[in-house]
């Protein structure tokens, strides 16, 4: 049997076998993580870091219809337990993405990839996966519906669950490839908006995105972020996530990515307990950038010692 | 390009210099940081990694001056010798040795002037003995003026008798310059002279690596992070 890494791990004298594989729409991954949207770039550049082609694949810097510059700086702030963004999806637009970025990812990349894929109105995410969907190298489009809705008076999409269903019907018919929502946690209910989106015949959820926050600087009495608010991630989310994983879970079919705080093995395994076929990490690739190549590296022994031979049969297995 | 990588550090002197500024020296393997590049040093209790800049460098040791401003300052300021650090190097893009310049002026304004120092000594290792502008706002804030000693054209200006750096700076017979200071300084320097030039920046940054665009800013190329096509930015891409 070939050796793979992640995969199989020696134990003295013992050799472990280790099944790590999951599968996203009939997609296999060698294994479920994935580094999140906007950690990641366009991944190539991580190869100075390691061989990404460990990772099970992963989700590229969230993409417009037209090049955004972001924010003014700063742009982030720290907390105890994470960081605080407000990039405001600086990328430089859907074409040049698939004319240059793509192309750069190919040739280091053999894997697919997930396509992050944000919108200011309903027009501009079909006319986004219109283009995506001739990508071969593109398994999964992940829709941010986080963004501002800029016909709708700047309330993000994703608060909406008739906005969202609305996106998620019109994208499914533009696209063959499998649609997944990114949902934002910052509703009251975000069982609901799951709800809408399997109804919407999404392909898979991905929570949670970050949770608003702020911070303010004592020596000036004025908030850290030029845009006062920006998303908070770090371990200090990661109990709000798998809450949130769990209970949208025990409502809906459709694979969850679950995604907030992650950044070990560990929590890797919890997170697939409540309920996530595969998981992104976000915040600790800014804190370390092999972070992902380490979490992989110690999934087989943190399987060991949870008594876990194969990763896919935890899914959800914290359910009743 | 040297090779970014982390390294457990022992810390060999962590003492203030002045009030509220301390210089801490590191000592762990053999890496090579080029003058104007930064190190992101992981400090007990703070989610982030925090941006240093270099004040001098020799193989092992990385000498770093730093001023207490927040929380990550002040515990890294009570980090006693012996103990260790992680640190990040190889990170940013600094000041440009192999600019075409042989008499290039050099200006650090603050602790700014620290990485001037490592500098100045790289470019004296390439003969080229430069001339130097220091400015603080009081004698009683200056620092590293014994180590700036070893060079004999260098002068210090102090807000307190009413000089600036840019004073100095009108006797023109330089063809290049590098700067680091606060950004006032940076931008009346870049505006004031009309030779070539850069200019090392600060901004509040994340992974230091250029992928999360915290530190992301508009120059006349379009945008870039300060953290990998920064800090040192050549003069004419800076938008003030």
């Amino acid at each position: 049997m070939q050796r793979r890494p992640g995969f199989k791990e020696k134990v003295g004298e013992m050799v472990m076998e280790k099944d790590t594989k999951v599968t996203l729409s009939g997609w296999e991954l060698d294994n479920p993580i994935i580094p999140a949207s906007g950690t990641f770039s366009y991944g190539y550049e991580f190869q100075e870091f390691y061989d990404i082609n460990k990772l099970g694949s992963f989700s590229f810097k969230g993409t417009t219809k037209y090049p955004q510059k972001g924010n003014p700086l700063p742009r982030v702030a720290e907390y105890d337990s994470g960081l605080i963004n407000s990039v405001g999806l600086e990328n430089p637009g859907i074409h040049k993405v698939i004319e240059e970025e793509l192309p750069k990812i190919k040739e280091v990349f053999h894997k697919k990839v997930i396509a992050n894929i944000g919108g200011n109105s309903l027009e501009d995410f079909i006319y986004n996966c219109q283009l995506i969907n001739t990508c071969d190298q593109v398994g999964i489009i992940e829709l941010n519906v986080s963004c501002p809705n800029v016909h709708g008076g700047k309330i993000p999409f994703g608060t909406n669950p008739q906005l969202v269903k609305e996106i998620v019907k019109e994208v499914k018919k533009v696209t063959k490839k499998p649609v997944y929502v990114k949902l934002s946690p910052n509703v009251t209910d975000i069982v609901e908006i799951a709800i809408a989106c399997e109804e919407a015949e999404a392909d898979g959820l991905v929570l949670i995105n970050t949770l608003q926050g702020m911070r303010i600087d004592l020596k000036t009495g004025k908030p850290i972020l030029s845009k006062i608010m920006g998303g908070c991630s770090g371990p200090a989310i990661f109990p709000i996530a798998e809450r949130m994983v769990y209970q949208v879970y025990e409502q809906v079919k459709i694979p969850i990515i679950g995604v907030g705080g992650i950044d070990s093995a560990e929590k890797v395994l919890e997170m697939m307990y409540a309920g996530a076929t595969a998981i992104e990490i976000g915040a600790a690739n800014l804190v370390n950038p092999w972070a992902c190549s380490e979490i992989i590296d110690d999934l087989p022994a943190t399987m060991e010692k949870y008594d876990i031979k194969c990763l896919r049969k935890i899914i959800g297995k914290a359910h009743r | 390009m040297n090779k970014k990588k982390w390294g457990e550090y022992e810390i060999a002197g962590n003492q203030e210099i002045n009030k509220n500024i301390y210089e801490i020296l590191l000592e762990g393997e053999n890496v090579d940081i080029q003058p104007g590049q930064f190190v992101n040093v992981r400090i007990p209790n703070q989610f982030l990694a925090r941006p240093f800049s270099i004040a001098d460098f020799d193989k092992n040791q990385i000498h770093i001056v730093y001023k207490v401003v927040g929380r990550g300052t002040e515990t890294l300021s009570k980090e006693k010798v012996g103990n260790n650090l992680k640190v990040l190097t190889g990170l940013g893009n600094g000041f440009d040795l192999d600019e075409k310049t042989t008499k290039p002026v050099l200006i650090g304004g603050g602790t700014g002037v620290a990485p001037i120092y490592y500098l100045a000594r790289k470019l004296l290792e390439k003969g080229i003995d430069p001339r130097i502008i220091l400015g603080f706002r009081t004698k009683e804030e200056s620092i590293y003026l014994e180590k700036f000693r070893s060079f004999k054209n260098c002068q210090i200006a102090y807000e307190s008798d009413h000089l600036l750096v840019t004073d100095y700076l009108k006797e023109n017979n330089y063809d290049y310059f590098y700067a680091c200071g606060p950004k006032p300084m940076l931008k009346a320097i870049s505006e004031l002279t009309e030779i070539d030039g850069e200019v090392s920046l600060e901004s509040r940054m994340a992974c230091g690596i250029g992928q999360c665009k915290c530190c992301s800013t508009e120059t006349t190329e379009g945008m870039k992070t300060l953290c990998k096509e920064g800090p040192v930015l050549k003069k004419r891409l800076v938008k003030w």
